[in-house]
This record gives C-alpha cells, structure tokens and sequence, in this order.
C-alpha cells in the first residue's frame, strides 16, 4: 500500500476499533487481552484487505476476530486448562448470539452507552469497570464490602438499568436524570 | 426459563454469569451440565449472551483508546500533509473500499474521509461535551494540528534542579515532586538522561508512608497540577492534554512504563485521597508499555486526558512496574529504571 491507502485504513482502524475491540472484549474478561488480540486482527486484516468479498466487510473483520480468538484459547488454555476451555466452549455456543448483537453495533448504541454509564451511580459504575486495567471482579467486590456473587448480580442490575436507560433515550421524553443507587 | 426481563436474574443466568467471571474452572461435572444447558436453552443462552455482549462493550467504551505501536510502526507515521497524487491513490483505495462497503452497511457505517471517525468523534464529542455532571472517561482522539507545549506546567520536568521528590507517596501540594522513594541523578549504569543533564532514578516500590507489611511492586512519583492556574493558556473550554513521560531501563524483565492522569475537582490537598477513587475524577487515562531491552534510547509513554470546564486540579503519575514480588520479599527494589522529560501539552484545537 502507499500513503494514502494506508492513511485510508488508518481510518478503518479507527472506524472499526470499537467494533472489534467490543466484540472480543464479550468473550474475554480482560480489556487489555481484547485489546492485545483487536491489534492483531487489524494487521491481518491490512495484509490480506484485497481478499476481502463485496458486502462482507464487517462479517470479515470479525471472522479475523474469531480466528484469532481460537488461535488466542488454542496458545492459552493449551487444552489442560479448564477455566479457558470452558470459556472457549461456552464461546462457541453463544457464538451466534454474540454476532448478532455485534451486528446491531452502532455510533447511536455506543453515544447512548456512554451516557448511561455516566448516570449510573458511583456504584454501578465501579462495578462495571471490571477488568479494566487488570481490575478482577473480585478485588471490586472485596473493596466494596460485597460477596462475589452479590457483585454479579449488581452488575446484572447495572445492565438492566443501563438498557432502560438507553431505551428512554431513543424515545423523546423529559431528560434523564441519574439512576438511582440500588446497592 | 422466563424470559421476562427483570432487574432480578434468574438464578439459572446468575449462576451462570458467576460461572463466567469468575477466574475458576467450575468442576467438570458443573462445566458439563452448563455447556448441554446452554446449548438446549435458548432463552438462557440468548440472556447470557446479551449480558456478556453488554458487559464487553461497558468495558470497551470506557477503556481508554488503546495505543497500537506495531500498528503505528506498520502503517508508518502520523497524519501528514498529502500531495495531490497521494490524494488520488487515497480517492482510489477509498473508492475500492467504499465499493466494498457501501452495500454491505446504512449509510452511518460508512466511512468519512474528512478526517475523524464518526464513532470515535461522536464518542469523544461525547465524552468531552455532555457529562456536565458526571465522569468525564478519556475516550478522546487526537486533534489536528499540533500540540502546545504548555510552559512550567510540569515543575521540575526534566528534574533539573537536582531536588529529589520527596518520598510520600501520591503529593498533596502542587510544585514539586512526590512518590516512592527516588533520586535524581547524572548518567547513571551507562545510561545518559533524555534530556538535560539530570533524570530520576526511581528506587523502590515504597515510601515513607507505606504501612508495615504492605507489598507493592508499583515504583511511582506524581504531581499535581492546579488547573486554574493553566486556565489563561488551555482556555475555559473543554480541552484536551497530551501528558507524557520518558523512560529507560537497564533491565526488561517483568517491567512495564505506565503513565497515568486524571483530573479531579476539590482541594489539592485531598488528592492523595481522590487518587485512589477513580470513580470520582471527572476524567482518567491511563496507558503503559512493556520496557525494551534497548539502554540506548528512551521510550516515551503518554496518555490523552480530557481537561473538564469544572476540574480544579490534574494527577500525573509516572510509574516503573515489575516485577512482581515474591511472597518473602518486602518491597520491590529496582536496578536502574529511570525517568525523564514529563510534558503536558495542549492538543490544538480543530
């Protein structure tokens, strides 16, 4: 490529970044290993773009994700590893669930996230940073006085709240104010 | 199951979702039966699916952009100037892209090539603009242009006046040094400073204040920075900063170069406290990179920190980290890790 094709997939990089960073970040728990894992898929996806069929684009991308997802469980759990092999097991049955969720991805979905989250309180919003910055669910729960399995179901209601919350935005109703503190 | 949605989860999906985040294997039996279940039930495998989705995608949008030096190194450097015939190659590749894409997705996934991605700078747009009254997260981008140095914003950036921090941990005052024990020093082990005459040699994962028992394999030195008195050169607005550090090692194994910011409102005084809350900065970024075993030259790391209207002060840390300790080891001493030229610049504007 030359200049301008790669400054032109610079822009696919950042286009699409959140996409297959999102998409990999569902099926590990930390940000980093998606994030680690989101550069490769980029790469490949730079090398091999000629290869890329019509109206596939980002059924593509995301193929390169998913292969290198299992390359990512195959060098890992190297199938001794019970915790990983689970998570790739289960990985593959959701796997159709999971892509159509990442199809439904879009700039509208990602502003509304974000300002959901910001209305979540302190809380909530602790507990859903898990696994940012190394951060396990279970240092969280301990700093917040919580049992692991309380924290889990914390951050369901998190999840619960934050879908009201982005469900209230698509509809044109009084401004949302924070929501409520429910633990 | 039922399907209902409710702010309750079914037992079943708690189950199953405490399963899945926690860091243990369930026992194979346990393994077994979720695996058949998942694949049977699809009520419940849809409901998993939706959380871990979420989950990921909470995750994603509040991590800061994630630097991608062999992407970087790949496609070369930043966004220069394009001549007229790189600009005609550019139309063509788009136009092969645009081709590829343009039936495939709604016109909002496309792509733009006046510069900013949509997501992204509708997301930093966001992030910068909106949250008049909650946290400000660091997902922004770069700005065009290029950046302000901003002057005497850092005190003792290149550590020149050969004071050493003092070695109280996070500072709770502004113009000065303060972190885990440190000195500052000449060309040291073979290694020259970046800049200048003088770099600091970061000594221990620990200070003065650390309590007894308390192990720790962080070495790290901060600064506050009071905002009011940058508010002339970076304006009222919302800005956003470039802060950035230099940083060398005589050794690779097990380290890492971390810089961290955020910005918080309150009294500097009450910034060892709020540092340890990010939940409470009105913005935060963060970013580190693993060492090279090259003594030679320095690696810089920098984080992008959006500067809030309503923010009263900034934390920078420059921090060594690694290697981890071992169960009998007190604290972690470093051989020769050092750091240089601490920056805050301010990203133009568009």
């Amino acid at each position: 490529m030359n200049r301008g094709e790669t400054d032109q997939f610079r822009l696919i990089v950042r286009e699409y970044g959140l996409l297959v960073r999102g998409y990999l970040s569902a099926r590990l728990t930390h940000q980093d290993d998606a994030d680690d894992l989101a550069q490769e898929v980029f790469l490949i996806a730079y090398a091999k773009i000629d290869s890329c069929e019509p109206a596939s684009f980002v059924p593509w991308l995301l193929g390169i994700a998913r292969n290198q997802l299992r390359n990512h469980w195959r060098s890992r759990a190297r199938r001794e590893d019970a915790l990983l092999r689970f998570r790739e097991e289960i990985s593959e049955i959701v796997e159709p669930d999971l892509d159509a969720a990442a199809g439904q991805f879009s700039p509208a979905e990602i502003e509304r996230l974000l300002h959901c989250i910001a209305l979540l309180p302190d809380r909530l919003r602790r507990i859903v940073r898990a696994g940012l910055e190394g951060t396990r669910s279970e240092t969280i729960a301990q700093d917040l006085g919580m049992k692991p399995n309380a924290l889990y179901q914390a951050r369901f209601r998190a999840h619960a709240a934050l879908r009201q919350c982005m469900s209230r935005l698509l509809s044109p109703s009084p401004p949302i104010s924070p929501l409520p503190d429910e633990c | 199951m039922n399907a209902d949605p409710s702010d309750t989860p079914h037992p079943d999906l708690a189950a199953l979702l405490a399963c899945w985040h926690r860091e243990e294997a369930p026992d194979p039996a346990a393994a077994a039966s979720w695996l058949e279940r998942l694949r049977s039930d699809e009520i419940l495998r849809r409901q998993f699916a939706a959380e871990i989705h979420l989950a990921g995608l909470t995750r994603t949008v509040q991590a800061g952009e994630p630097r991608w030096l062999r992407i970087e190194e790949r496609l070369g450097g930043g966004e220069a100037e394009t001549s007229a015939d790189e600009i005609s190659a550019l139309d063509a590749f788009e136009d092969r892209i645009m081709g590829r894409l343009d039936t495939a997705f709604p016109a909002k996934h496309r792509l733009h090539r006046s510069g900013k991605s949509s997501w992204l700078a509708a997301a930093a747009g966001l992030v910068i603009g909106l949250f008049g009254a909650s946290v400000v997260w660091a997902y922004v981008v770069p700005k065009s242009g290029m950046p302000k140095v901003l002057p005497q914003a850092v005190h003792d950036a290149g550590f020149e006046t050969g004071i050493p921090p003092i070695a109280r941990g996070i500072a709770d005052r502004t113009a000065l040094w303060s972190g885990d024990f440190s000195r500052v020093t000449g060309t040291e082990q073979g290694i020259v400073p970046g800049e200048g005459h003088n770099m600091l040699q970061i000594l221990r994962a620990d200070h003065e204040a650390t309590p007894p028992g308390e192990r720790s394999y962080v070495g790290e030195v901060s600064q506050v920075i009071d905002l009011h008195s940058l508010r002339s050169a970076i304006g009222g607005g919302n800005d956003v900063v470039e802060v950035s550090a230099r940083f060398n090692a005589i050794t690779a194994e097990s380290t890492e170069f971390v810089v961290k910011a955020g910005t918080f409102r309150g009294n500097v005084a009450d910034a060892p406290s709020l540092w340890t809350k990010p939940e409470e900065a009105r913005s935060w970024a963060t970013r580190s990179t693993a060492a090279d075993s090259d003594h030679g030259t320095w690696q810089e790391v920098s984080v992008l920190l959006a500067i809030p209207e309503d923010a009263d002060f900034l934390v920078l840390t420059c921090a060594v980290v690694g290697p981890v300790p071992t169960m009998d080891s007190v604290a972690v001493e470093y051989s020769g890790h050092f750091i240089d030229d601490v920056r805050l610049e301010l990203q133009p504007a568009n």
